[in-house]
């Protein structure tokens, strides 16, 4: 059985109120929804708030999943609406993203600076400073592991705005690397 | 093309990609030093993203949280139905209260009516005239006049309780001799079509 069956499984037990199923669903998506969403929020209180949020809705909407995504396909895709709804409520983080400016940067110190034993300390400032958006798809790829089909099902936008919104991203964690090291 | 396969490099890291896409993208790389670097930036990436310390998950007190607000909410909602019920059944208290009154209303008016059994009303309108006798359905011919109707009723004593029906039946009552009557419409040809005596008998004052 696979994780999505199970996750079925447990949907359709949850659309008719059996709460242990709410329960084992809840645990089952718990972490990784929740580092979903802190990797945008960048704060622990709303993060746990918004996760809530979103099993709540799972709660009262279970019966209308008819099956035709993935399970945490859609689940994300509740997180990820309800976090972009927050975040549009603070002003101080900006939600544009596809006007990120382009500037090509294949700074060979920029890769070299991987290699060094400071890297990690860089790659995890320069990943602080994504554009929210670019780091939700970034989050999805890598943490999660999810193609771009997805990915693109769960932020509600074409596949290829997926991937070049991860461009955008890699570029631009290449020139803040670059920025760090002094390249 | 290059930009194109920089694109996929990221689910090919993560190892979503597939099929021709896949194959694409093994061959680019296997051709491609700088895409080869491209593919060791992003894992080196893809680790970090791994290795983030985004803290502790809510875990056992999120679910807790998460229980406690369930309750509540399940408890407002069950405040909220009783609530709706009892509009709805205060709505049909005064809706049943209002029929029972429009009812005993009706039955006040139209008792008296009933009491005054077999009546039939003269269609010619007017005054109420409760008339008594037997019923006689008739149709005159087509080319019939008014005029001419009028005097032949008069003649046999008779009144048109009811009619024309869609057929042009009209139902006459006569005060006696049914049969006599039937003979003398039957008689004027020139008027009536038809004449029949009807199963029952009409009463009235």
């Amino acid at each position: 059985m696979t994780e999505n069956d199970t996750a079925f499984s447990l949907l359709k037990r949850v659309s008719k109120g059996d709460e242990t199923a709410f329960a084992d669903f809840y645990n089952l998506f718990e972490k990784r929804l929740y580092h979903f969403i802190k990797s945008k929020l960048n704060d622990s209180f709303e993060a746990a708030d918004i996760l809530n949020e979103t099993f709540l809705e799972v709660w009262r909407k279970a019966e209308t999943f008819e099956g035709r995504s993935k399970v945490s396909t859609w689940l994300f895709g509740i997180a990820y609406y309800k976090t972009v709804d927050r975040m549009r409520k603070r002003t101080d983080i900006p939600m544009d993203s596809d006007n990120f400016p382009e500037t090509a940067d294949d700074s060979p110190d920029a890769m070299a600076c991987l290699l060094t034993a400071e890297k990690s300390d860089h790659i995890k400032f320069c990943l602080d400073t994504l554009k929210a958006v670019q780091r939700a798809v970034m989050q999805l790829a890598f943490f999660q592991d999810l193609p771009y089909s997805e990915i693109a099902l769960i932020v509600d936008c074409p596949e290829n705005t997926v991937k070049t919104r991860m461009f955008h991203a890699k570029q631009a964690m290449k020139r803040c690397l670059s920025n760090r090291m002094g390249g | 093309m290059k930009k194109e396969i920089e694109e996929l490099l990221p689910f090919y890291v993560n190892g979503s990609l597939e099929g021709e896409e896949l194959e694409t993208v093994k061959n680019a790389l296997a051709k491609d030093e700088a895409l080869r670097d491209e593919c060791t930036f992003l894992k080196s990436i893809r680790d970090e993203v791994l290795n983030q310390d985004l803290g502790v998950s809510p875990g056992e007190f999120g679910l807790k949280r998460l229980q406690r607000d369930l309750a509540k909410e399940k408890s407002t909602l069950s405040q909220k139905i009783p609530q709706n019920d009892n509009v709805k059944s205060g709505i049909w208290r005064i809706a049943t209260i209002a029929a029972c009154i429009m009812l005993l209303v009706q039955t006040a008016y139209v008792v008296p009516l009933w009491q005054q059994n077999n009546d039939l009303v003269a269609a010619s309108g007017g005054n109420v005239t409760h008339i008594r006798g037997p019923v006689l359905s008739v149709t005159f011919v087509p080319e019939a006049q008014e005029e001419n109707i009028r005097e032949l009723l008069l003649a046999v004593d008779a009144r048109i309780v009811d009619g024309p029906s869609a057929l042009g039946v009209y139902k006459l009552v006569v005060p006696k001799d049914p049969e006599a009557v039937i003979s003398k419409l039957r008689a004027h040809k020139n008027l009536v079509e038809t004449v029949q005596r009807d199963g029952g008998e009409s009463g009235g004052k």
